[in-house]
């Protein structure tokens, strides 16, 4: 799959969506949202919660539909049935704690589920999904035969993940894929992210995690109360520290390092999100 | 004076079955009255596992867990053992049962059949705690994530534990509830003298405890003060687990040959020693 420069691979135009319209308990989850995401973006949606940033990503698959405006991806308009229908064979999307949602009785069966409602064969199922498997670090042979139910917290989040690999959507949304997991799994699944976006993917990622938005988004939408509130590339979101924690949200630790060293009065460089870079600048300091 | 009491313990899930697995493996520690104990360890090392022994949710394949000298093997001791040690899971909505925020915590003292004078007392003082005091007629499932955790704390508080077992509490909220929780546990601990045991995948909560236990493979591989443990980040890195940022960033530096000391893991630690050091060098103090 190759980058088709300017080609919206998700076009969202002036999006609003109210839960429960026209009855007491309405609420306006996004006002007038528009944005583009391009094919082969990795692009990281950050917000507080009740921000709007799950209801979004449920457009981009038609799971929900506009009260206002419109959405479209791959060029089709997701308030037509048809296009709802089969949109979730482009459109790829891990729910938050997606272990409340296995059910097979094998994790082969639980990989495999996607890619049989492709109408695939038992030959190419079983090749993607061992594929899959091993992507996410779980030995096909070791745990195909084993209860989804029968494995931990993490594990079962890989299964999940490997779910969703293993029938090869051209746009991956994930939900805080990496909520709960400890550092090395969460290291595990961005750089498998980031691997899926070098081979043409569209990925797009929800999470509270700045330091990886820092080192692996090429844009990162920030959302308020249902509304955009700034986007940007990770050096410009996360120039303001301040800014970002009004709306309930972290920069990663060199940003805030950098921000109160420049407060104490040491010239440092803006711009710097990394630990790498910080340690850099540092050095370069020293140097004078 | 000792607390918890932990001896031998070993967990073995589905003991004498196919798909036998252990969880734990001998076991030994001790929880003082008042302590803030963090448990880290990767994921499937036993952490949840561990803490459900503590309040006695499971029971032990051998060895023994005592509180305050009731062993949680005793069927007539375990539900004293659950009125003194109070628990709170990941998910919020998986443990909050009631329509109405005051009447969720009310939940245990009413099962205890206290008369109502008592429960609304403690249903006010444990809503004070919390923070909650202007929600309490609202209805749980409205809350924000870090309300509803803080509202699942309160529920435990009302039962006047002395000891509160918290298994990722934060892991699913955005920054602003994660430090709405850990104030409130912080306020708990250091204020009202709680015994709290975290565990957690945030380094940045892990800092905060008194004593940290490290968890690998079944095992507990260190046990020591933040500053003893996160000097240790090799062994660390082994068992897939990072340093905290701050802390990360000195070894670094460290390693270069800057003479910033020991135990240093804390933003405001670093930014304090890096001023001094940086402004010293820049008035010929000869660093790098």
């Amino acid at each position: 799959m190759k980058m088709d420069g300017g080609r919206a691979m998700i076009l969202v135009e002036h999006l609003t969506h109210i839960y429960a319209p026209g009855t007491p308990l309405a609420l306006t989850s996004l006002e007038d949202v528009s944005l583009h995401i391009e094919e082969g973006e990795f692009v990281v949606l950050a917000g507080a919660t009740g921000s709007g940033k799950s209801t979004l990503v449920q457009h981009f698959n038609g799971l929900l539909l506009p009260t206002a405006g419109r959405v479209l991806v791959g060029g089709r308009d997701t308030r037509d049935k048809k296009v709802r229908r089969d949109l979730w064979r482009t459109v790829g999307l891990l729910f938050q704690n997606p272990e409340q949602q296995l059910f097979e009785e094998s994790v082969f069966a639980e990989v495999a589920f996607a890619c049989r409602n492709l109408g695939l064969d038992e030959k190419t199922v079983e090749v993607r999904v061992c594929r899959a498997l091993e992507m996410v670090g779980l030995e096909p042979d070791r745990y195909r035969a084993l209860s989804p139910f029968a494995l931990s917290r993490g594990q079962q989040r890989l299964v999940a993940l490997a779910g969703l690999l293993a029938y090869q959507p051209p746009v991956l949304v994930l939900d805080e894929p990496t909520s709960g997991l400890d550092p090395a799994a969460r290291e595990q699944i961005w750089q498998l992210l980031k691997k899926l976006q070098q081979a043409g993917h569209t990925v797009v990622v929800i999470t509270h995690h700045m330091e990886d938005a820092a080192r692996f988004a090429g844009r990162v939408v920030v959302l308020h109360r249902g509304k955009i509130y700034r986007q940007g590339t990770p050096r410009q979101v996360f120039s303001d520290p301040g800014g970002l924690r009004a709306v309930g949200l972290d920069v990663p630790m060199p940003c805030e390092l950098m921000y109160c060293l420049q407060q104490k009065g040491l010239p440092v460089k803006s711009g710097i999100i990394t630990l790498d870079e910080a340690e850099l600048e540092l050095k370069n300091l020293a140097m004078g | 004076m000792c607390k918890i009491s932990i001896q031998g313990l070993t967990h073995i899930y589905n003991y004498g079955q196919p798909g036998e697995r252990v969880a734990l493996q001998e076991i030994n520690g001790e929880i003082s009255q008042g302590e803030l104990l963090a448990i880290i360890g990767p994921n499937g090392s036993g952490k949840s596992t561990l803490a459900r022994h503590i309040n006695a949710l499971l029971l032990p394949t051998c060895g023994t867990v005592t509180v305050d000298g009731l062993t949680t093997a005793d069927p007539a001791s375990r539900w004293e053992i659950r009125r003194r040690v109070g628990m709170v899971l990941q998910n919020p909505d998986n443990q909050l049962v009631a329509s109405v925020v005051e009447e969720e915590v009310a939940f245990g003292p009413e099962n205890l059949g206290l008369p109502p004078d008592e429960v609304r007392q403690r249903v006010d003082r444990a809503l004070s705690v919390a923070g909650l005091v202007e929600q309490r007629l609202r209805p749980p499932h409205l809350l924000s994530g870090g309300q509803k955790q803080r509202l699942a704390i309160a529920g435990a508080l009302a039962m006047k534990p002395s000891c509160l077992v918290l298994d990722e509490p934060t892991a699913m909220l955005d920054p602003a509830g994660r430090r709405e929780v850990m104030q409130t546990l912080l306020n708990l601990n250091r204020q009202d003298g709680l015994t709290v045991v975290l565990v957690t995948h945030f380094m940045e909560e892990a800092v905060l405890a008194d004593r940290i236990w490290v968890l690998s493979g079944g095992r507990l591989v260190m046990d020591g003060t933040p500053a003893q443990v996160f000097r240790c980040r090799e062994a660390l890195q082994k068992i897939g687990l990072a340093l905290p940022g701050p802390a990360e960033l000195a070894w670094r530096l460290r390693n270069c040959g800057w003479p910033i000391p020991d135990g240093i893991y804390r933003l405001e630690e670093l930014v304090t020693c890096l001023v001094d050091l940086l402004t010293r060098n820049r008035s010929g103090g000869g660093l790098s």
